[in-house]
């Protein structure tokens, strides 16, 4: 157990000295079989529980009543809903990114994050996922976007980048949770092992589904998992592409724009890894794997926290020069209105976070800094959001007809569906901190084994 | 008490009405004071929720046999009515005293829809917004139903019985005592009644009074002609206008005729294009179109007046003291002369008798009369009392009975009056009213007024012109017509007001009576009743002495002047209780939801005052407050108070609603203005404050010089498409297109409201048009151009384009949305799952979405709905359809006889007084549509869009002096 | 009949007992190991089905989508052509890498044979360390020849364990 004052290097090596095969395995699994959560568990569990009950509230109102409940009006038709669908979506796509992406390149720091990075996907995916049924005007006829054979043989429309999205987050969601899944048998496997009889053994036995390490579950494994990294990687690309193209194929002002999908790409990227920090920072000292999430991890993420901010840097700046350089009055009006109008505190905000503080990582002694990375970290969250507010809100606010300009307003409920999600979020996250094995044991073998090879 | 213990109690009460004769009497009683507990108009779903329980109570009034006949039994089919096909039925629509023909529509029996008369001289087919409303008015489920004694609850047969008794008492003193307080009345029948209980109560009088009284302009004709005289205005026949503070399109009684005929010379490519002058000093519809505005204060008219006239008289335009005099007089003289004998010159009512004389003056002078305009004896009989008079005796107590019909003084009249006092002396008063309004909860009766669609009745029109009044359906409610309770004076026996129209009638026509009667109904008018126009020559001393010290001591500019002006959505405050007309845009300030008083930018900047900052107004010892609406092209030290709103006693929808500025009418002593530091939301339908001038994509203007110019050519919509990738073009036999004329609009709002009342449009509150979540399909949009001092504005209809290439249709991912054949932008309500992306993509932002269940909130009668137009559901988007249900009845029409489908009228296009909106069939080569779109000035908005709209505009053309280049 | 498990504390040291049991003459062996062996050869069908999956989804989706727009129900969509093929291709990637997604996650446990909650070699304590530190070797063995062959050649190779059930 180490204390706050501990000092981190960039260059220390992805796994402690003294971590041998059974130590790590019998830690990761303690963590999974504990009778009694820690008191910090629950005190973190017990404000985001009760932020999902919110949600739920919230939900049954809007269901009760209908959207009116939101800010959203003529001519701001998207709101919250989008806004945070597309904050959340990019959110899991850097788990993606992390877990898949990284594994191709055999990037070796991946590999005791990638739990981690995982269960983030899996539960930003959720808080993603229910926004677009919520936006709809009545919700429960989402399923009219499905192709299913109906009476009057109606087809949904495949011109409408909303329907590319929705197959784009269908497709997302389901195969993140397969990939999710396949990556943990093994693990299931060593925790099913390792408990005692009874019913947690049984859970553990039922879910590992009887994986025992033969050479063929070994082989197959390793081939389905390789085959579905390769195909996560395009997937999580195109899902963030085709929410651009929600935007880019929309003839709105400040939204008709073909730099839309790599845009996004861009802003996914940031708030990933972003995120990715504000979980591993705290994890790692409250379940002591200091020794497996070491320096190395952190300093290599703050360098792709650099790395996409500068990409989203970039996309800014064409964001403003194709505005100019297009020359459309209506996209004229909106730059300035986000430059030096009523939205320049939004607009600066997001630079800020996400383009100019991000720099400091330039500095190495800052690179593996606890609380500055932390701050960063959270200040690039709160910026994303701000960017797609920019985006969906102010966009809609200034269309090309000067008499439809609007102004959007929050409700109370707009705020609350967004504090539902993030504490649906952060309960997923605990839980699956509380039953899953937090690293993914079978991939730090190979480490461990390579490590004790080259230390004899 | 809570509007759901009401709503129990009088459902309970309706089960039992049946059974128990006494409990209707009991349902009222609870009634007014549920009323008072009710209603706080702001928030919607109070009123909406509310509104329930009148359902259950009009219900009441409808099972209710009292009525002679009984209501057409659903078993059998009511005489010539065929489902499915509309009847209809003229009559007319009676304000301020004269009357607008109109048709009513009814399904099944019910009355539904207004459109013109096209026969009417005062309509030619089109209406203005008040009558579109009127559907909701006959609905309104707020209308008095019983009758009341000191405001409870009694019943016809008491009154009977207190009325005989009085009238037997009056008898005896020959009427000593008895004052009858009317309206301005046009009516020939009630008129006669009238005539005939003076005759019987020689000591009797009765006393006409409107709040906004056109008596100035009568005085002032007596000034010029000795006689009280009406203008007959032919503006199609006048080059140059001349308005001084115009309410021609506006509160006019011939509004609608004078808009088509100054319409028919305003766009450059049908017509030689005429020249409006406008001097006023806050914006009307005419001065918002004219092609010079001169902004004055309200005194400095009568300044004005004499030089022109002088100089008008004179070769040689007299020198006025240096300083004082307008710029632009000189060129505007030089003008009026060289038009000699096609000149109109006009002056508003409000104006005072000695401007009225002068401009009759002016225009004789330049040989105007019987060439732009004809005179005519007065159609609104003046009373021989003065209400000054009346008012002296109810003070002085020597009024024993007065009696008012439809007239609420206690809410209109002035406040030098002191109304409540005097009536507190008049021991037996009596109101009819179709409310329980401000006065009828103050006399010791009150009696139901039969809404003008429940009885018999008559009128005149602007010409002279007699309308016949037929009802147009069993009666809702329990009421009488003002003759009816006139002739209960003369007669022992109650008549019937049919019986009193057709007596009145009979001995007047010639011929067979039923014949000529019966045509006069169909037609909706008595052929050739228009008064011919008199030949009356101008007194010698008609020349105004009195204005050389007029102008002399010119109003000292520090001064504030304070001006009333009927409100557009409101009139006079009659229709307050009408939701349609209360979320009507005004067509200038575009607010809704209240009568903010209308300030200029310069005293706004002066004050520091804000749209919404409230502030305390005082005139002599009274004063009010009200928040400010900031209206560029406002007379600087000008505040604008619009009348009709602040109603305490009107119904659910439209008590305590703005403030009411009666009171102020002709209030003398001088007008005090501060800034208190409370602030009030205004409702408008423009989000974002004052709009800058419009891009030549969105609307396009010119000069008439830059038209003539300009080549004459056919424009784009005519010639063929541009090249694009997609070939795919609407193939069916018909192609439905429009054309919006931008010269033509005025602005009048009539075809918002027709639109609404066609299509089920539900209103939704001030609350959500706060929230920017207002319903109307068709808009105008109001733009300003130039400084806000004194900008140029302009108005523009916009509804939905129906793209041949619509953005909203390949956003939506259940194809909701979609083209028909015949090049229609469909909706498809059920399909609909509300993503809301198809409003996004929508360049016009024509698409409104029903964030709530507005329309099932609404609580209107059911029977008021129009059953071809499906009542949308809560998170369904929704938009104009180029009136589809109507273009369904003509393609079936069309396949019953197998013939091409017809002729196809739109809400808007009906309604239109200027017919600014033409709507027809492209694939049709004889169509008007098509022949507006080869107009050169045609254009289609945002056409950078590449959308191909079916909607397309024609330009903007002004035709200003080109002497008063860059003069202000 | 019986079944023999030794347990052994390395990578280096199983591959030295396979190689004593050479596949032919000892058929039912199985080894259990807490990561994947590195000598073992690749093959495996599941890429190749999940490819076909894909390609299979892709194109019947795009199809399909043809289909609906050109004869199931044609529409005017905002004046656009009813086959807008690219318009077609985000969803038909979409829906083919579910397929693929899908079927290598089916296909993976039916060829492993999963679930299987119970094996034999879950009888032995070794067992429980097959997935933490340990390599298992497990030999089933018919005669009892054989056996004591077995015992003979564990003998020289003295695994950190060996156990033995009937």
């Amino acid at each position: 157990m180490s204390n706050a004052s501990e000092t981190l290097r960039a260059d220390a090596p992805v796994i402690g000295p003294n971590l041998n095969l059974e130590s790590m395995t019998d830690r990761i699994s303690r963590i999974a079989l504990r009778e009694r959560a820690h008191a910090w568990w629950w005190i973190a569990f017990i404000p985001s529980a009760a932020l999902t009950l919110l949600l739920i509230v919230a939900i049954a109102y809007l269901f009760y009543e209908g959207i009116g409940i939101w800010g959203v009006n003529w001519p701001v038709m998207w709101g919250f809903a989008i806004l945070c669908y597309v904050w959340w979506i990019a959110i899991a796509s850097g788990g993606t990114i992390i877990s898949a992406l990284f594994f191709l390149v055999h990037a070796e720091w991946r590999t005791s994050i990638n739990r981690i990075a995982e269960s983030m996907m899996l539960f930003g995916a959720a808080a993603a996922g229910i926004y677009p049924v919520l936006h709809l005007g009545r919700p429960w006829l989402f399923y009219w976007l499905f192709f299913y054979p109906n009476t009057m043989t109606l087809w949904a429309q495949f011109r409408s980048p909303l329907l590319w999205d929705f197959w784009a987050l269908f497709t997302y969601v389901f195969a993140s949770v397969l990939f999710w899944y396949v990556g943990l048998l093994p693990d299931l496997a060593s925790v099913r092992d390792r408990a005692e009889r009874g019913l947690k053994q049984r859970m553990y036995a039922v879910f590992a589904m009887g994986f025992r390490g033969s050479s063929g579950q070994w082989r197959h494994l390793r081939a389905v998992y390789g085959v579905m990294a390769a195909i996560m990687t395009p997937v999580v690309i195109s899902i963030h592409s085709i929410v651009g193209l929600d935007f880019a194929g929309a003839a709105t002002t400040g939204w008709h724009v073909t730099q839309f999908p790599p845009f996004f790409v861009c802003g996914a990227l940031l708030s990933g890894f972003a995120i990715v920090l504000l979980l591993i920072i705290p994890l790692r000292r409250f379940l002591n794997l200091e020794d497996m999430v070491t320096g190395r991890h952190i300093g290599v993420l703050a360098k792709l926290l650099l790395t996409s901010s500068l990409l989203l840097a970039y996309a800014y700046l064409m964001d403003a020069f194709s505005a100019c350089y297009g020359g459309n009055p209506g996209d004229l009006a909106l730059l300035a209105a986000r430059l030096h109008g009523e939205y320049a505190p939004v607009y600066w905000g997001a630079v800020l976070f996400n383009v100019l503080l991000p720099q400091l990582l330039w500095s190495r002694k800052l690179r593996v800094h606890i609380p500055t990375l932390m701050l960063l970290s959270l200040g690039v969250v709160i910026g994303m959001w701000m960017e797609r507010y920019l985006i969906v809100v102010t966009s809609l606010s200034r269309p090309t007809l000067v008499s439809a300009w609007g102004v959007f307003h929050p409700t109370f409920w707009d705020w609350a569906t967004l504090a539902g999600t993030v504490g649906l979020f952060l309960s997923g996250i605990l839980l699956s901190v509380r039953f899953v094995p937090v690293v993914a044991m079978h991939e730090m073998r190979a480490l461990i084994v390579s490590a004790q090879a080259r230390s004899e | 008490m809570s509007p759901l213990n009401s709503r129990a109690h009088l459902w309970r009460s309706l089960e039992e009405a049946g059974g128990d004769p006494g409990l209707l009497a009991r349902a009222t009683q609870e009634f007014p004071l549920l009323a008072k507990a009710l209603a706080d108009p702001v928030s919607r779903r109070e009123v909406l929720k509310l509104m329930a329980a009148c359902m259950a109570w009009s219900g009441l009034a409808g099972c209710d046999s009292k009525f002679g006949d009984a209501l057409i039994p659903p078993v059998r089919m009511p005489v010539n009515v065929v489902p499915a096909q509309p009847n209809f039925f003229a009559t007319a629509q009676v304000l301020g005293g004269y009357a607008q023909g109109i048709v009513v529509e009814h399904v099944m029996g019910r009355p539904l829809k207004v459109q013109g008369n096209p026969h009417h001289p005062a309509s030619l087919g089109s209406t203005d917004a008040y009558a579109q409303a009127l559907p909701l008015d006959f609905y309104d489920p707020d209308r008095a139903a019983q009758v009341c004694v000191r405001g409870n609850p009694s019943d016809r047969a008491a009154f009977e019985a207190a009325f005989s008794q009085e009238r037997a008492r009056l008898k005896a003193r020959g009427g000593a005592g008895l004052r009858i307080l009317t309206g301005s009345i046009t009516s020939p029948s009630l008129l006669d009644r009238i005539q005939s209980l003076l005759l019987a109560y020689p000591e009797a009088a009765w006393v006409g009074w409107e709040p906004l009284s056109r008596s100035n302009a009568h005085s002032g004709a007596r000034q010029t002609y000795g006689s009280a005289l009406d203008t007959v205005a032919h503006l199609d026949r006048a080059d140059v206008v001349l308005a001084f503070d115009a309410d021609l399109l506006s509160t006019d009684p011939g509004r609608l005729r004078y808009a088509r005929d100054l319409a028919a010379r305003r766009n450059p490519a049908r017509a030689k294009m005429s020249r409006i002058y406008a001097v006023e000093s806050t914006p009307t519809l005419l001065g918002c179109v004219a092609d010079h505005r001169f902004i004055v204060e309200p005194g400095e008219v009568e300044r004005i007046l004499p030089w022109l006239l002088d100089s008008v008289r004179s070769e040689s335009p007299t020198a006025a003291p240096a300083g004082t005099r307008p710029s632009w007089m000189a060129a505007l003289i030089e003008d009026l002369k060289s038009a000699r004998g096609k000149v109109f010159i006009h002056a508003g009512a409000q104006h005072s008798a000695a401007v009225h004389a002068q401009v009759h003056l002016m225009n004789e002078a330049l040989q105007a009369r019987n060439a732009t305009y004809t005179l005519i004896e007065a159609q609104n009989a003046a009373s021989p009392a003065m209400p000054a008079e009346l008012m002296r005796d109810m003070h002085a107590g020597k009024v024993t009975h007065l009696l008012m019909l439809d007239t609420n003084p206690m809410y209109t009249a002035p406040r030098s009056w002191d109304f409540a006092a005097a009536l507190k002396s008049v021991p037996f008063s009596a109101a009819l009213s179709r409310h329980l309004d401000e006065t009828a909860q103050q006399t010791t009766w009150f009696v139901p007024l039969a809404h003008s669609w429940e009885c018999w009745s008559d009128a005149r029109a602007y010409d002279g012109t007699v309308s016949i009044l037929q009802p147009q359906a069993q009666p809702l409610y329990d009421g009488m017509s003002p003759a009816q309770l006139v002739d209960r004076y003369l007669q022992t026996q109650s008549r019937s007001s049919e019986s009193i129209v057709k007596d009145f009638w009979r001995p007047r026509l010639s011929g067979d009576f039923a014949q000529t009667f019966d045509t006069a109904l169909a037609q909706g008018l008595l052929a050739d009743t228009g008064a011919r126009p008199s030949s009356v020559a101008p007194r010698a001393s008609a020349a105004p002495a009195s204005d050389s010290e007029k102008s002399g001591n010119p109003a000292a500019p520090a001064a504030l002047s304070l001006v009333l002006r009927a409100d557009p959505s409101l009139w006079d405050g009659r229709f307050a209780n009408n939701p349609w007309l209360q979320e009507l845009p005004r067509p200038l300030t575009k607010d809704v939801w209240g009568n903010p008083l209308m300030i200029s930018p310069a005293l706004a900047a002066q004050h520091q005052l804000g749209t919404g900052d409230v502030v305390r107004l005082r005139v002599g010892d009274a004063s009010v407050t009200s928040p400010v609406i900031i209206l560029p092209g406002q007379a600087p030290r000008t505040i604008t108070a619009l009348l009709g709103s602040g109603r305490a006693a009107s119904g659910r929808v439209g008590d305590q609603v703005g403030v009411n500025f009666h009171p102020f009418n002709a209030l003398p002593g001088t007008v005090r203005f501060e800034k208190t530091d409370a602030h009030m939301d205004i409702a408008t339908t423009v989000h974002h404050g004052l709009l800058g001038a419009p891009s030549e994509q969105i609307l396009r203007h010119q000069d008439l010089s830059e038209f003539l110019g300009a080549d004459q050519t056919p424009s784009a919509a005519a010639s063929p498409p541009a090249a694009t990738l997609y070939q795919t073009h609407p193939q069916g036999p018909a192609q439905w297109a429009m054309s919006v004329d931008l010269n033509a609009c005025i602005g009048c709002n009539a075809c918002v409201i027709a639109c609404q009342a066609e299509n089920n449009i539900p209103v939704v509150g001030k609350a959500q048009v706060l929230r920017e979540r207002e319903m109307h399909w068709l808009r105008i949009d109001r733009y300003l151009a130039g400084d806000a001092a004194a900008p140029e504005s302009f108005f523009q209809p916009v509804l939905c384009m129906h793209c041949e290439q619509a953005p909203c249709e390949n956003v939506c991912p259940v194809g909701a949305t979609l083209h028909d054949a015949e090049g229609l932008n469909l909706m498809v309500y059920n399909r609909c799952v509300g993503t809301r992306f198809c409003s996004n993509n929508c360049p016009y932002k024509v698409r409104r979405f029903n964030f709530y269940a507005f329309a099932h909130e609404q609580h209107r009668p059911r029977e008021s709905w129009n059953p071809e137009v499906s009542v949308r559901a809560r998170g369904v988007m929704e938009k104009c359809t180029y009136c589809v249900q109507r273009i369904a009845a003509a393609r079936i029409e069309a396949d019953r006889d197998s013939k091409p489908v017809g002729k196809v009228t739109t809400a808007c296009e009906a309604a239109c007084p200027t017919q600014a909106f033409t709507f027809g069939n492209l694939a049709d080569p004889k169509s008007a549509v098509l022949a507006r779109k080869r107009s050169p000035l045609d254009f289609a908005m945002l056409s950078e869009e590449a959308t191909k709209p079916r909607t397309s505009y024609e330009t903007k053309v002004r035709n200003p002096n080109p002497k008063l280049k860059g003069v202000a | 009949m019986a079944t023999l498990l030794a347990t052994f504390a390395s990578e280096t040291e199983l591959e030295r007992a396979l190689e004593r049991f050479p596949a032919d003459r000892w058929p039912a062996l199985e080894t259990y190991s807490p990561l994947p062996l590195s000598g073992q050869p690749e093959q495996s069908p599941l890429p190749a089905l999940m490819f076909a999956a894909g390609m299979l989804g892709f194109f019947g989706f795009f199809f399909l989508m043809a289909y609906a727009d050109t004869q199931g129900y044609p529409h005017n969509i905002g004046g656009r052509p009813a086959f807008a093929w690219p318009a077609f291709i985000p969803i038909a990637f979409e829906l083919g890498v579910l397929c693929a997604m899908v079927a290598g996650f089916v296909g993976y446990f039916v060829v492993c044979r999963l679930p299987k909650l119970y094996d034999e070699v879950d009888e032995f304590d070794g067992s429980r360390r097959g997935l933490c530190d340990r390599w298992l070797l497990c030999v089933r063995i018919d005669a009892a020849k054989g056996l004591s062959e077995a015992h003979a050649i564990f003998r020289t190779l003295n695994p950190e364990s060996l156990e033995e059930r009937a």
